[in-house]
């Protein structure tokens, strides 16, 4: 009898970390998504976004046989509740809208030079 | 253009040649990875190199970059050949070269792979 | 003749060149161009530079040569003819808003509106007609747009492209805009229209010989083998070709008849000024 409520205990304990740890996950992923969100926004307000990050027609990465971009790809991952695979995707969205706002920038004043 | 095309394609067969009787060694101490980074180096999807480079091994190449041929003796530092290959635009802001590192096109073993598979032309 | 006779002439002159409306920074991008590649390609004819990379490689020419003596895209041409020939429900056609000569049309486009502040171009003309007269507007990149614009380009072939870009602060903006956008590098993998166009021009990428920017839009819309090998029939709009360019250097694809692009087709455009118009054509 000792041993089943202790069996129980630990069950219940299991599951409420592993439960507390996927909320930590997914917080951690919305606020990625969020950041990806808010530098891809930066990067096409000065036509800087790259084909990969979130275009509707891009085929960067493959989920469940479907082609799709990188933040779509992390989107479809956290519906399934696999937000490691989701945080990574968001964060090469994030990545990538952060380097075309910088590489806009840094061509503000591209020209000839011949 | 295209007269120097052909002179250029046989240069690298025949360096290629030399380079590989000459440095048995050098071949030897990494051949999984210069096997690895050939193929990165090759894969249109990834370094796509034959875009622009002409490299020993590999047919219809451009010709915007220099052929890859004695790469060994221009290079003989290895950190310098991938810290080019990694950003070319650190030097050059003008070159036609992606930066493979810095815009994570490649990833970073990928780049090891394919500077150790250049260095060894 | 007098001092005073001269002096009054030069003066009408002077006039006279300024309401043509010559913008001194499109001049100067021209000519160094030119200048650029006269120095690049010193056997190629100026006038040659229209048949883009054909001009300078004898094996391409041949195929290009072949492919026009029974071109493929015969019919889209009749097709744009029977379109332009069409009326709309209201009794309307395109020449209600084009003009009824249609030899006159193609060569007006790119201009700037000065009303609406905007460039304008021949297909955002023509959806806009379309609009206007409560037809269901084209597509934007290929289809009856690109027979339509085909057909109007074919009726203007033998003049020569005259973009003119003229004194008014926004159309220079414009201008200078398209222009920023052909030199700046974009996408993961940092390449600009420059840099395949100009500075690369008459290098090989693979097997494709990259064509030098000044002859570009004298032969659009396009018959491309690549996109014969997609969906459609391998006709194409210019602002088809911007999209799948800013594709390759992994850059998102702006819309077609947007701002962007059709400010650099002001400039584009512009770089083909005095250069024969030879529409639709034949590209790899």
């Amino acid at each position: 009898m000792k041993k089943m409520t202790l069996k129980v205990a630990l069950l219940a304990a299991m599951m409420a970390t592993s439960g507390f740890a996927v909320a930590m996950d997914e917080d951690s992923y919305r606020a990625e998504h969020k950041a990806a969100t808010e530098a891809l926004n930066k990067a096409k307000k000065v036509g800087g976004e790259w084909r990969d990050s979130r275009w509707k027609k891009s085929t960067a990465v493959k989920v469940d046989g479907k082609k799709m971009s990188y933040l779509h790809a992390a989107e479809a991952y956290a519906a399934k509740g696999d937000y490691k695979n989701a945080m990574k995707y968001a964060g090469i969205a994030k990545f990538e809208g952060e380097m075309g706002y910088q590489q806009a920038m840094d061509q503000k004043n591209a020209g000839p030079r011949h | 253009m295209e007269l120097q095309v052909k002179p250029l394609a046989m240069a690298v067969v025949v360096m290629a040649a030399i380079s590989s009787v000459a440095l048995p060694q050098a071949v030897a101490a990494d051949s999984a990875m210069i096997e690895k980074g050939k193929k990165v180096a090759f894969d249109r999807k990834k370094g796509n190199c034959l875009t622009c480079h002409q490299i020993a091994g590999g047919s219809l190449a451009g010709n915007i970059g220099p052929p890859l041929i004695a790469v060994n003796a221009r290079f003989p530092d290895r950190d310098k050949l991938r810290a080019f290959i990694w950003d070319k635009t650190e030097s050059n802001p003008y070159t036609m070269m992606p930066p493979f590192g810095k815009h994570h096109i490649l990833s970073e073993s990928e780049i090891d792979a394919i500077t150790d598979f250049v260095h060894s032309l | 003749m007098t001092m005073k006779k001269i002096v009054l002439m030069a003066l009408a002159a002077c006039l006279a060149l300024g309401t043509t409306g010559v913008y001194a920074s499109q001049a100067d991008d021209i000519n160094a161009l030119r200048h650029y590649f006269k120095k690049k390609f010193p056997t190629v004819p100026f006038k040659e530079f229209a048949n883009g990379s054909y001009a300078l490689s004898a094996d391409k020419r041949i195929n290009w040569e072949s492919m026009r003596d029974f071109p493929p895209f015969e019919d889209h041409v009749a097709k744009g003819e029977a379109l332009w020939n069409k009326k709309f429900k209201n009794g309307n056609s395109f020449a209600t808003c084009l003009g009824n000569d249609v030899t006159k049309v193609r060569n007006r486009f790119p201009h700037w509106n000065a009303k609406d502040k905007k460039v304008e171009t021949l297909e955002g003309n023509i959806v806009a007609c379309q609009k206007a007269n409560g037809e269901k507007p084209f597509g934007l990149k290929k289809g009856n747009i690109a027979y339509l614009s085909a057909y109007i380009a074919s009726q203007a072939n033998g003049q020569k492209v005259n973009v003119v870009v003229p004194d008014d602060k926004d159309a220079q903006a414009a201008y200078e805009a398209g222009k920023q956008f052909f030199y700046a590098k974009r996408g993961q993998l940092n390449l600009s229209c420059a840099d395949c166009h100009v500075y690369s021009a008459g290098m090989y990428a693979r097997g494709n010989l990259l064509s030098p920017v000044m002859g570009h839009t004298t032969h659009f819309p396009v018959w491309r083998g690549k996109w014969a090998k997609k969906k459609g029939d391998g006709f194409g709009t210019l602002h088809r070709r911007y999209g799948g360019c800013n594709k390759q250097v992994r850059a998102k694809p702006f819309k077609a008849q947007g701002k962007e692009y059709s400010n650099m087709e002001f400039f584009h455009a512009s770089m083909s000024n005095g250069l024969t118009i030879d529409a639709p054509d034949y590209r790899e």
